[in-house]
């Protein structure tokens, strides 16, 4: 016997709600559907800790304990941090512990350099994979001796070579640096807070998280033991509007000035390629919408089969 | 896509690249039409291409320059000066270093597995050291900033109802989840009762929000890969 | 006796991190010196154990292969790769591959070696983590039922978080007041219920933590690990 329909509107067959998905999820990629982006307060305050930076401040250590897992939303966190950084001359140290994170975070900054004039060992260094047993013993052993621990960067450099690496001339200990900015698909960023925070209370904490782990960082940015906090593929977005405006400005400063070609060809290309959280941001609206609607009509469907058995039973009763 | 964009998958490296991304991704995609040997393949590979590049990665970020490069230096060293040298105490540390790592591999042996335990025991009771510092640094400030002002004032300087409900609602909720989560009172209490059943409502809008958030989360990495495919295989020109 | 040498062995190793809570020491002077030694020491120690789940790994997969067992092909596949990951590695001395095969002047084997990470590594984790998105929406849909006044709570909690989170819930209330645009709400939820019921969570584990970090330290944890005879 047929299961009625509002029973097989439930159980339909998940491979059409994978292409429903996917439908979905296409839609935006082929139109010029694009709405406003809100910028939350918390990617302003990640944005205006590196607007606040001072040459003096020390460099920004990015943690990229992140890799291609989490990609889709930890990617353009770095890219949009990392630009922001080669663009006001923010100097920063990538680092991490796991093996992949330093090399697509180098990637973003060797495809950003060019557009800002930064070379490798004065505006940045990547430290590399350092691992270790346990997060909370890395940076531990981190924080009073960076020379120590690190050694040598991802290329073999010696930090002590200060001619190859000028960016570790005055850079001894955690002290030195202006802030962390914690990335991963993990709550790492308890561990600097606990650790780090109480030893080292001027240096600021910002944490780039997926949006699975961002909620559990909300009581850190109340007390403020975080600075601020990017939510998934939304605060990367949110971020990289900020930046978009800001590079813009830049672009028609350096047209005017007469900037060397290959320079406005990098920042053009960059202001092009680095939305990838910003296109991203349609099509999860449309995903987001299908997800409502798939509740909506699922419930609606269950709603209505607990009322028809409802009626049955009181008819079968009567 | 034009004609020279496919050419370019088989011809140069960058193109090539883009291929194989393509394959391996819609290869692992063959799972949710249904389980296949194909997807079992290209799993296979994930697992042989992840962890072998993590180990080569491990030799030669951590360990070469922080154990063998200076391991290597002192033996040298001492190899020159001999006891003069003032590398032992690296040199020691070094074979120490060592022979305590090469303890991890005698998990294998039946009869000597508990020698693994030693360099375990090293290890956990480091972490369980480094959980009181972590633990408390983390909590202490939390403790202090959970007291807010019920009657909180605005950036302008009067007194905001905004900011007041805000932190009233906070403490209420802090208040309420943990008065849920102590199973040493009976909730059937008149007194915890109406606590408890608030702070479950609230936990049930804080999983709403975890919901949503993940939600969020699991499709970022589908709408990475759907525009790696679209965009970068493909060649199809982005909007905007 | 081994097991009180193991117990010893747990104590001391934390007994240093704990003291140096109450006894913090100058930087610079022997117990912070001593102290630095010792993380950096353990933490080479640590990375050493690292290549016994991978040793682990290999020689299930080289058995496999060579007693030609089911999905033998498989392992074939796996080894391969670690192979060819393993030789390319050694031949690049590790070279971080930042840049994209074709993106750099460099012989074949450093092209190879970057289009292990780019071309194989990259899209095969991606893929099947990005897998999860289905299973999510396959979830919402089937098995996403509203049975209770708490369940609607979560939901109506989750459909405002979903809207204020993306440009369309931005645009579908951009021209209300403040206190009615979504986002505004999502940001409020989550600053303030989300933050508040997460501190709670966090005070728990906290305690747990502390609680279970002592009992390991001073050696009065139980359980299979820690009683068995060695």
């Amino acid at each position: 016997m047929q299961q009625p329909w509002y029973v097989r509107l439930q159980r339909i067959d998940r491979r059409i709600v994978y292409l429903f998905l996917v439908a979905a999820v296409a839609f935006p990629m082929f139109t010029q559907l694009r709405f406003p982006t809100f910028t939350t307060p918390e990617t302003q305050a990640v944005y205006d800790a590196v607007e606040r930076w001072q040459p003096g401040d020390g460099p920004v250590l990015i943690m990229a304990d992140w890799g291609a897992a989490s990609w889709g939303e930890n990617g353009p966190q770095t890219q949009t941090v990392v630009a922001h950084c080669l663009d006001r001359g923010v100097p920063f140290a990538i680092m991490s512990t796991g093996f992949e994170g330093p090399i697509y975070t180098s990637h973003y900054a060797d495809q950003a350099a060019p557009a800002f004039g930064r070379e490798y060992g004065k505006d940045w260094v990547n430290f590399g994979f350092k691992a270790g047993p346990n997060y909370g013993q890395i940076i531990a052993a981190f924080m009073p001796d960076v020379v120590k621990f690190v050694q040598t960067d991802a290329k073999g450099t010696p930090l002590t070579d200060h001619d190859k690496l000028p960016i570790m001339r005055n850079v001894r200990t955690l002290a030195d640096f202006y802030m962390v900015y914690a990335i991963g698909a993990g709550t790492t960023i308890n561990d600097w807070v606990g650790l780090a925070k109480p030893r080292y209370p001027k240096v600021l904490l910002s944490y780039g998280g997926t949006a699975v782990t961002a909620p559990e960082v909300y009581p850190l940015m109340d007390s403020k033991q975080v600075v601020g906090l990017l939510v998934g593929m939304a605060g990367a977005a949110e971020y990289e509007t900020l930046n978009a405006q800001r590079l813009k400005k830049e672009l028609a400063a350096l047209r005017a000035q007469r900037a060397p070609p290959e320079r406005l060809q990098a920042l053009e290309k960059l202001i092009r390629t680095a939305q990838h959280a910003t296109w991203g941001m349609s099509m999860q609206s449309a995903a987001h919408l299908l997800v409502i609607l798939f509740v909506i009509v699922g419930n609606l469907a269950y709603l209505y089969e607990r009322r028809r058995a409802a009626l049955d039973r009181e008819a079968r009763q009567a | 896509m034009t004609l020279q964009h496919v050419v370019g998958w088989f011809t140069t490296w960058q193109g090539f690249t883009l291929l194989s991304g393509a394959v391996c991704t819609l290869a692992i995609y063959s799972f949710l039409y249904k389980e296949n040997q194909v997807y079992r393949f290209f799993e296979h590979l994930f697992m042989g291409v992840a962890g072998a590049t993590g180990l080569v990665f491990l030799c030669s970020q951590t360990l070469y320059p922080k154990w063998y490069k200076p391991l290597l230096s002192a033996w040298h060293d001492i190899s020159a000066s001999g006891l003069q040298s003032h590398a032992w105490w690296e040199f020691a540390k070094g074979c120490l270093a060592l022979l305590l790592g090469a303890m991890w591999y005698f998990v294998f042996s039946k009869r000597y597995g508990w020698v693994a335990r030693i360099v375990m025991a090293l290890q956990m009771g480091m972490a369980a050291g480094l959980a009181f510092p972590t633990w408390f640094g983390l909590i202490g400030p939390q403790i202090v900033k959970s007291f807010k002002p019920w009657v909180a004032h605005g950036l302008g300087g009067g007194v905001s109802l905004g900011n007041s409900v805000t932190n009233i609602v906070y403490m209420v909720t802090l208040f309420t989840v943990l008065v849920y989560f102590f199973f040493t009172i009976s909730h059937q209490r008149p007194s915890v009762r109406g606590s408890a059943r608030l702070g479950r409502l609230l936990l049930m809008v804080t999983f709403g929000a975890m919901f949503g958030n993940t939600i969020m989360a699991r499709f970022s990495l589908f709408i990475e890969r759907f525009q790696f495919l679209v965009y970068d295989w493909l060649g199809v020109p982005r909007p905007f | 006796m081994k097991r009180g040498l193991i117990r010893l062995i747990t104590f001391a190793a934390g007994l240093i991190l704990v003291v140096e809570y109450f006894w913090p020491g100058r930087p610079g002077d022997w117990l912070d010196v001593s102290r630095r030694n010792y993380l950096d020491f353990t933490a080479v120690v640590g990375a050493f154990g690292l290549g016994v789940g991978w040793y682990q790994l290999v020689h299930g997969h080289a058995v496999k292969l060579a007693r030609l067992r089911k999905g033998w092909f498989h392992s074939l596949g796996f080894l391969l790769t670690v192979v060819a990951a393993i030789g390319l590695g050694i031949y690049t001395r590790g070279m971080s591959p930042e840049h994209k095969p074709g993106e750099f002047a460099g012989p074949w084997p450093q092209q190879a070696w970057s289009y292990m990470t780019w071309g194989l590594m990259n899209p095969l984790v991606a893929s099947v983590f990005s897998l999860l998105a289905f299973y999510v929406a396959s979830a919402a849909y089937r098995a996403f039922r509203i049975k209770n006044w708490e369940a609607a709570l979560m939901m109506a909690a989750a459909i405002i978080v979903m809207l204020g989170q993306v440009p369309v819930g931005n645009a579908l209330t951009y021209h209300l007041p403040r206190w009615g645009q979504l986002p505004v709400w999502k940001t409020w939820i989550m600053a303030t219920i989300n933050g508040s019921a997460q501190r709670a969570l966090l005070f728990g584990m906290a305690v747990g933590a502390i609680a279970t970090s002592l009992r390991l330290w001073l050696g009065l944890e139980r359980g299979a690990f820690f009683e068995r005879r060695l």
